[in-house]
């Protein structure tokens, strides 16, 4: 392709598991739209295999989710194994919910790279995502 | 690419290749869907390019075709790609043509385009899909006549999607007048009712476009169109290659960028760039 | 001295508009986005002829002696993981004098799955109860009268089930159903609409509703059906107005279901229940309130010819807003939830449920579900609010408010309309468009200060939020299932399943399934079982999402 082309972030977000709470994640894919990113919301009740399956068909280079019914803990591991298991660990992996200090902590270890809570501004997601990924959107 | 190009020549093998276009809610998503399960029962794989237009202030999109395809969600048969139009003039037909022999060379034997029809992204798909199907809907509010003429002229098929709804055989029959007015062509474009979310009308569609495929066989027709679009690709290649050329050109030049900006002649600054060896 | 007699009106309208305005940027429309003008006065009132509680069309109340002649229910909702823990608690509860129970269930159990399925991993006991068959409803309400107490179910697309689960343990308990009391949140169309806890495809979740509604008209009479829910619509992000348009609009369509099944109105519509939110902007939610017995009362009436009055009379629960609650600074929450409380009151619910503060961060502890209770017994009891029916009544702002509420829902209700009907307006995403339109706009208004949530984009402080949510004991997960797994082994094989045959061949049919679950749930078929069942016939639902 030619090297001018700049090519726009491409992002991922779901809900995994059986929590169908989506006001948080339609929120938050609009504000990443009008941040300049091409967003693809692939739905509730997704599995791991399938974001991660959707998220290498599509190339993109992130993928966010959402998880308010506690099930984190088994949730977004899955994600990040699944990763490894497509041999797709460049894929950045980050969420939001409710989830506690010390989950973020154990999540994090384990290669989810950013978790929002309740509260946070949605200028503050994308200005974290603009500053982990220096590629500006087209 | 050139490299790309060489590697997969040999295992070219041109899938086929329909385009869907219409206006937004006329349930494109929702057919392709419908289509691409009826290909994976009759053992085909697929792969779907989807285009949603970006936001031209930011840049921004919400593609959202791949979440009406759920039920094909980890089937190994079926790719989708959802593309954001991002307003390249001739940039969407580029990409998809490489995409589309990429997938044919991975062995997908099927791929469907989808494309909003706004702006020149019809004309587009055209250019590259070997059938084009246009879709409507019955509540179309003022009726065919708004339709963009150029619609009708690259219809290859035509669908009055959400044929459940009242006003189904009023567009059918405004349509069918519309096209007794244009040139006569050795194809004449069915005009097909389909319920897509009840997967009525689907098998018919697919015959059509089958039955489309073999007339564009049996009239010489593709091999005039492949030709042509292999022409067509050149050219825009070499667009593409000229025009990034140029852009490096002007950014790194200072003294040419100052002498554009202060003579205002940008015909000789570009034929002045193309000259030099690059 | 001259002295230039003004228009009493005029001179406020002048005097007005040469003060001093705040310029604070802050919106001064609710929080729904009604504009409201600074002052209302006699003008503003409507035209209309005197209204008065217990009298149609009940826009003061439904009772013509308000919460002097009782007060509303203090129903504060509550779930813990096991059955065994929740039983417990119900025990102490009732102990002290509480007379209704309220359950919640866990997301497998609320999504129709076993605890042993492979989606369940992980979600097993977070949000309620796990409930996989006939045993854990015995060990729910072991040793619990259920002839003697009423009890509240908070789910939806399986509500048949564990309705049919109550009805069967209050059996073994020699309870007739015939005085069974209680309310079955069995609101699937709400759960298209904002919830998601859907499974069936529109048109066999509403036979499965209507089923129940038929059933219990017979023989369960006394048990609410159905509680047509306006909270989670609310809370999903839609208006004020939003929330009492669609949530009418779901009841009308339960109601034209019920009367296309051959009910006689009268026969069902007294059971009829409803559950608002109330939110933070004080005088928006009474007014809907209000709007909302009115409008009910009046479709009831004209439009469907019920006759018995207690067809026409709008019953609700209340909670206070979860997502007005904030993370920061989460004593607030004590006042903002006493405020949405006030609110409900005066808006004249039947029963309230207010959150403890730390709900945004965890189930609540002992101490804060304690303040959430006496904060309705302080209203109660100490502000005087509850001697005086509709105490509002007659306001002016109130009064002109009302009205506006009832415009904007009858213009939604024509909406709607055009587009077909309810299902049809789902199957359109109309409703869900809407919704996710609203909490952006919300969430751009937060984000630009046009409104404030004190503690998170103004009077922040330098804090700690500790998030905590209740731990899963790991091993509960693989107790509840080692014991659906041991129900199975235990049970009547062949009773099981020709109990589920039976049910997949009614299910087929035009049946009432209701003594078919009662059956497949007396011979321990599991939830998920039944669901399957019914899966096989009635096929997996996929939503439309709109962004």
């Amino acid at each position: 392709m030619s090297p001018t082309a700049v090519r726009p972030v491409r992002i991922i977000v779901a809900k995994v598991g059986l929590d169908g709470h989506d006001r948080g994640v339609k929120v938050v894919a609009r504000a990443l739209r009008d941040a300049g990113y091409e967003v693809i919301y692939t739905g509730l009740r997704q599995t791991p295999e399938m974001v991660v399956d959707a998220a290498l068909q599509e190339d993109a280079q992130v993928i966010g989710l959402s998880i308010h019914s506690g099930a984190h803990m088994t949730l977004f591991p899955a994600v990040v194994q699944e990763l490894k298991r497509r041999k797709a660990t460049d894929i950045i992996v980050f969420g939001g919910g409710i989830i506690p200090d010390d989950d973020i902590a154990a999540l994090k270890k384990q290669g989810v790279e950013q978790l929002f809570t309740p509260g946070t501004p949605l200028q503050e997601i994308v200005e974290w995502l603009r500053k982990r990924l220096p590629t500006s959107p087209a | 690419m050139r490299a790309l190009e060489e590697s997969i020549r040999d295992q070219a093998r041109a899938p086929g290749v329909v385009g869907f276009t219409g206006a937004p809610g006329t349930g494109k998503s929702t057919l392709v869907d419908g289509v691409v399960a009826l290909l994976r029962k009759r053992g085909s794989s697929v792969a779907v390019l989807a285009t949603d237009p970006n936001s031209p202030f930011t840049g921004g999109a919400i593609l959202g075709d791949r979440i009406r395809m759920q039920r094909h969600a980890l089937d190994p048969k079926v790719f989708i790609r959802s593309m954001g139009a991002r307003g390249h003039l001739g940039g969407l037909s580029l990409a998809t043509r490489e995409a589309i022999r990429l997938l044919g060379a991975f062995g997908f034997e099927q791929v469907i385009l989808e494309t909003v029809g706004v702006g020149q992204s019809e004309l587009e798909v055209a250019a590259v899909a070997d059938t084009t199907v246009v879709v409507l809907t019955p509540n179309l509010g003022d009726g065919v006549q708004m339709i963009k003429a150029g619609i009708l002229e690259i219809a290859d098929i035509f669908v009055v999607n959400k044929a459940d709804l009242d006003g189904h055989v009023r567009v059918a029959t405004e349509l069918r007048s519309m096209l007794s007015l244009a040139p006569k062509s050795a194809w004449k474009p069915p005009i097909l009712a389909t319920v897509a979310s009840k997967q009525e009308g689907v098998e018919e569609l697919w015959e059509a476009v089958l039955s489309h495929r073999r007339h564009l066989e049996s009239s010489g027709q593709a091999q005039e169109l492949a030709k042509q679009r292999l022409k067509d690709e050149t050219a825009e290649v070499a667009a593409e290659i000229a025009r990034d050329r140029v852009r490096q050109a002007l950014a790194e030049d200072q003294e040419l960028a100052a002498r554009l900006l202060e003579e205002g002649t940008p015909y000789r600054t570009a034929e002045e760039i193309l000259d030099r060896k690059p | 001295m001259k002295v230039r007699a003004r228009d009493p009106k005029q001179a406020w309208t002048e005097d007005f508009e040469s003060s001093p305005v705040r310029d604070d940027g802050i919106e001064t429309s609710t929080i729904s986005g009604i504009p409201l003008k600074p002052l209302y006065t006699k003008d503003d009132l409507p035209a209309r002829a005197d209204e008065l509680p217990g009298q149609f069309p009940y826009t003061r109340g439904i009772h013509p002696s308000g919460y002097r002649g009782r007060l509303w229910t203090m129903r504060q909702f509550s779930g813990f993981a096991t059955a065994e823990e929740t039983n417990r608690r119900y025990k102490y509860l009732l102990a002290n004098g509480q007379t209704g129970l309220s359950v919640a269930f866990d997301m497998p159990t609320l999504m129709g799955q076993d605890s042993d399925a492979p989606t369940s991993r992980g979600e097993i006991g977070h949000c309620g109860v796990a409930i996989d068959s006939l045993a854990d409803m015995e060990t729910l309400f072991d040793g619990i009268p259920l002839g003697e107490i009423t009890t509240s179910m908070t789910i939806n697309s399986p509500a048949a089930i564990l309705l049919c689960m109550y009805i069967a343990v209050a059996e073994e308990q020699g309870v007739p159903a015939s005085v069974l009391g209680g309310t079955l949140q069995n609101d699937i169309l709400k759960e298209f609409i904002a919830q998601k806890e859907f499974i069936f495809p529109p048109a066999p979740s509403m036979r499965l509703v209507v089923d129940s509604i038929e059933y219990c008209a017979k023989e369960v009479p006394k048990w609410n059906t159905i509680s047509i829910s306006g909270y989670h619509i609310r809370e999903a992000g839609s208006t004020a107005a939003q929330e009492l348009a669609f949530t009418l609009a779901d009841g009308m369509a339960y109601v034209d279901a019920c009367i296309e099944r051959g009910m006689r109105i009268d026969d069902f519509a007294p059971r009829l229940s409803f559950f608002f939110d109330a939110h933070i902007d004080f005088f928006e939610e009474i007014a809907k309130f209000r709007a909302a017995r009115r409008i009910w009362a009046r479709w009831m009436r004209e439009r469907y010819g019920a006759q018995d009055e207690r067809s026409w009379k709008l019953r609700f629960h209340t909670q206070t807003a979860g997502v007005s609650l904030t993370a920061q600074q989460p004593e607030l929450n004590i006042a903002r939830t006493a405020i949405e409380a006030l609110a409900a009151v005066l808006g004249g619910t039947q029963s309230l449920h207010t959150n403890a503060m730390d709900e945004v961060l965890a189930l609540p502890t002992d101490k804060s579900a304690r303040i959430a209770l006496r904060t309705q017994q302080l209203l109660a009891y100490e502000s005087g609010v509850a001697n005086t029916v509709d105490p509002l009544g007659g306001s002016y702002f109130i009064e002109a408010l009302t009205d506006e509420m009832e415009l904007q829902a009858e213009r939604y209700f024509k909406q709607i309309e055009d587009i077909g009907g309810v299902i049809p307006a789902i199957e359109a995403s109309f409703f869900q468009k809407e919704i996710a339109d609203s909490a952006f706009r919300y969430q751009s208004e937060l984000e630009q200060k046009r409104r404030i949530m004190i503690g998170v984009n103004d009077f922040t402080v330098d804090e700690e939020v500790p998030i905590d949510i209740l731990r899963i004991d790991p091993r509960l997960e693989s107790e509840q299932v080692a014991r659906v797994r041991e129900v199975r082994r235990k049970r009547d094989p062949a009773r099981c399943s020709n109990a589920l045959t039976s049910l997949r061949k009614a299910a087929a049919g035009k049946d009432n399934l209701m003594p078919y679950i009662l059956e497949a749930v007396r011979a321990y078929a599991t939830e998920g079982e039944i669901m399957n069942t019914l899966i096989e016939v009635f096929g997996i639902y996929t939503e439309r999402a709109v962004v």
